[in-house]
């Protein structure tokens, strides 16, 4: 059993991962928006989505665009590299959607709670960026 | 004895009191209306309230913030004001639901009695939530005794202010309903200061 598998496999799996989640935040962010969670102060909540996540989203999806317009070989990556990094996403993204979830059992504020959200997610999401750069900024 | 501000804060709805219901007589002196006044609070629970002088023939007396439902009647956590008041006490999943994507809307309420001869016109200026716990914390806790058996003049009266605040969400800020849905006698009898037809 080969411990590699394809870079262009690896990329794909990690930005379905990514759109996948993204796209379930983003469609609960706007749910609560209409519904007028966050009353007249809605854009603070986006402010705390677009620097979670889009980011990391745009390298991933400008990446793909980049090698959609080459060539690309037959590159492999360790599969035990690609298993953490995929894990490590999902952890984020779990934390992140979590964040929403969870504001209603908090004592803290809608805004607050998502203010404070960046204390762990500032964290995790250096960690996910390093990870996921070997995937998408190394040189195909 | 502190003086009520003049002219009081801009208002949210306002009603001039029958005269028979707190005043019972021409130029009566000002305890027993204050009395009164006070057996009305003590009704409708306020127990927390202060007192000003009008001039030197009139007084208003100041309650304390309050919550209250769309209706006007207080909330079980009526003294609470904090965003946390809304917040269901035990789990269900509607509950989550509900707090998952609806805002916490609040709705607060100071109710002000004065009992002048003056004629009550508003400021320009509009009131806070907190520039009006302010002025409870400013006010007395008792009418002093000159002014108790002070006569209240011919043309005296006593209306209520009402200042009614909404918070659209648990992050914003309450600010002064400019126009209430509710008149100021709804608003007195919601909140258990005398019945609604006594008002009329």
């Amino acid at each position: 059993m080969s411990d590699r598998v394809t870079l262009a496999t690896a990329q794909n799996r990690l930005a379905i991962l990514w759109l996948t989640a993204t796209g379930a935040i983003f469609v609960l962010l706007l749910a609560q928006t209409v519904a007028g969670k966050y009353g007249g102060q809605a854009e603070r909540a986006w402010a705390w989505f677009v620097p979670a996540l889009v980011p990391t989203l745009s390298l991933i999806l400008s990446s793909l665009a980049y090698a959609a317009t080459k060539r690309t070989g037959r590159n492999t990556v360790e599969k035990r590299a690609y298993r953490i990094s995929f894990l490590l996403s999902a952890f984020y993204l779990l934390v992140a959607l979590s964040t929403l979830l969870l504001q209603p059992f908090s004592d803290l504020s809608p805004l607050e709670f998502l203010s404070m959200s960046h204390l762990w997610l500032g964290a995790l999401q250096g960690l996910v960026g390093v990870a996921l750069g070997a995937f998408f900024t190394s040189k195909m | 004895m502190p003086q009520f501000p003049w002219p009081p804060p801009r208002w949210s709805s306002r009603a001039v009191l029958p005269a028979a219901l707190v005043i019972a007589r021409e130029s009566e002196p000002l305890g027993p209306i204050f009395d009164r006044l006070r057996e009305a609070l003590r009704r409708a629970d306020i127990s927390e309230w202060s007192v000003f002088a009008v001039g030197g023939e009139g007084f208003a007396i100041v309650s304390r913030l309050e919550n209250i439902d769309d209706d006007g009647r207080p909330t079980p956590t009526r003294w609470s004001i904090d965003r946390l008041s809304a917040r269901p006490r035990s789990f269900s999943i509607p509950g989550y639901i509900a707090a998952l994507f609806n805002a916490s809307p609040g709705r607060y309420r100071v109710v002000a009695f004065v009992v002048t001869a003056w004629p009550v016109t508003a400021s320009s200026s509009h009131a806070t939530p907190a520039t009006m716990e302010n002025l409870l914390a400013s006010g007395a806790g008792d009418l002093p005794y000159e002014l108790r058996i002070t006569p209240l003049p011919r043309s005296g009266r006593c209306e209520a202010l009402v200042y009614e605040f909404f918070r659209p969400s648990e992050d914003d800020s309450p600010t002064q309903v400019t126009a209430s849905r509710l008149s100021a006698i709804q608003h007195l009898a919601a909140a258990g200061l005398w019945h609604a037809e006594d008002l009329r």
